[in-house]
């Protein structure tokens, strides 16, 4: 199987050291519970028993993660406006609930200000949409 | 039998899956062998590596592509968690200091544990590359073409590292080759 040409070509005191290498440097052989533990425990994981308890601690992390960085944006100076009276005359006395919405749902997100240069000034959805919506409607 | 490992119901076992369920029970060994000699003679990672190796390597099945040997596939992932434990393990080491994966302290009947370690570290200084061609080539028997496949360079390239391996090796570990052992024998006390 294996052609003597892929073989390294190494003089005789390299291979007696790399053979004593080897010799030297190698695991002791596993005894039999070893092996029947080893074999148990791949089963165990080759069947996802293993793996479902990896899943909580790392979705914990990931939760506490994310509860953590949202708790640092809305804490953080930089990131959190805090409500001055120079605020309040920009949002032009804006209510509370208003300044809350502003904060979590911008008028971007709510589309207040989004303009689509595809749609007709005159309102409505483009001509094309129109077409693909009347043949479903007329269904 | 202990090393068989029971996959799936008999009737759903594919021909891949009958080879892949042989190869743990013939490989297992080696394959462990050589996950201890490349995180760095650690028992229990070794094992966690292997078996790691198995796991990904049967949920790939799939993606498994006859271009290559079964064994070498197989192969080419334990040498890649074995790097990817040992970078983890540098990554903790970093964090938290100290040595957190240090192997076993536990007495060891046979061998010299020192002469472990001092091999172990040799090893450790060099590159990963050169360390898994040493490896592969000069302590588990592959082939320089199957050490290429497994680590996805040309045979050239691993030549190239098994060449600087050795040299590097040779320096740290002088008293252990032949050569150098016969001159420091000559030499006057």
């Amino acid at each position: 199987m294996k052609r003597e040409d892929e073989r390294l070509p190494l003089d005789s005191t390299d291979a007696h050291f790399a053979a004593k290498l080897a010799e030297l440097y190698a695991p002791e052989p596993q005894t039999l519970e070893q092996r029947q533990a080893f074999a148990r425990g791949l089963e165990a994981r080759l069947s996802g028993r293993g793996y479902r308890r990896a899943w909580f601690p790392a979705l914990a992390s990931a939760a506490a993660c994310a509860a953590a960085a949202l708790t640092w944006l809305l804490v953080s100076p930089g990131s959190t406006p805090t409500r001055t009276a120079t605020d309040s005359a920009v949002a032009g006395g804006a209510s509370q609930k208003e300044w809350e919405a502003q904060l979590f749902y911008p008028d971007q997100l709510m589309g207040r200000y989004m303009e689509d240069v595809t749609t007709p000034r005159t309102g409505g959805l483009p001509d094309e949409y129109m077409a693909i919506a009347s043949a479903f409607l007329d269904e | 039998m202990d090393g068989v490992v029971a996959l799936e119901p008999v009737a759903a076992i594919s021909e891949l899956e009958r080879r892949f369920a042989a190869l743990v029970g013939t490989h297992r060994e080696r394959a462990r062998r050589l996950a201890w000699r490349l995180v760095g003679g650690d028992d229990a990672a070794a094992e966690d590596v292997t078996q790691d190796a198995f796991v990904k390597a049967y949920q790939g099945l799939g993606r498994f592509r006859d271009e290559s040997s079964l064994e070498t596939w197989f192969y080419r992932i334990l040498v890649r968690q074995a790097a990817n434990h040992r970078r983890w393990r540098g990554v903790r080491e970093r964090w938290w200091g100290g040595d957190v994966d240090a192997p076993d302290p536990q007495p060891r009947p046979p061998g010299d544990p020192g002469l472990r370690r001092r091999i172990a570290a040799a090893l450790d200084q060099l590159s990963g590359l050169q360390r898994e061609s040493f490896v592969l080539v000069h302590m588990e028997g592959f082939t320089v073409r199957e050490s290429a496949e497994i680590l996805g360079r040309p045979m050239g390239t691993v030549k190239s590292h098994l060449h600087r391996a050795l040299r590097s090796l040779r320096s740290e570990l002088a008293d252990l080759h032949p050569s150098e052992a016969g001159t420091a024998e000559e030499k006057p006390e």
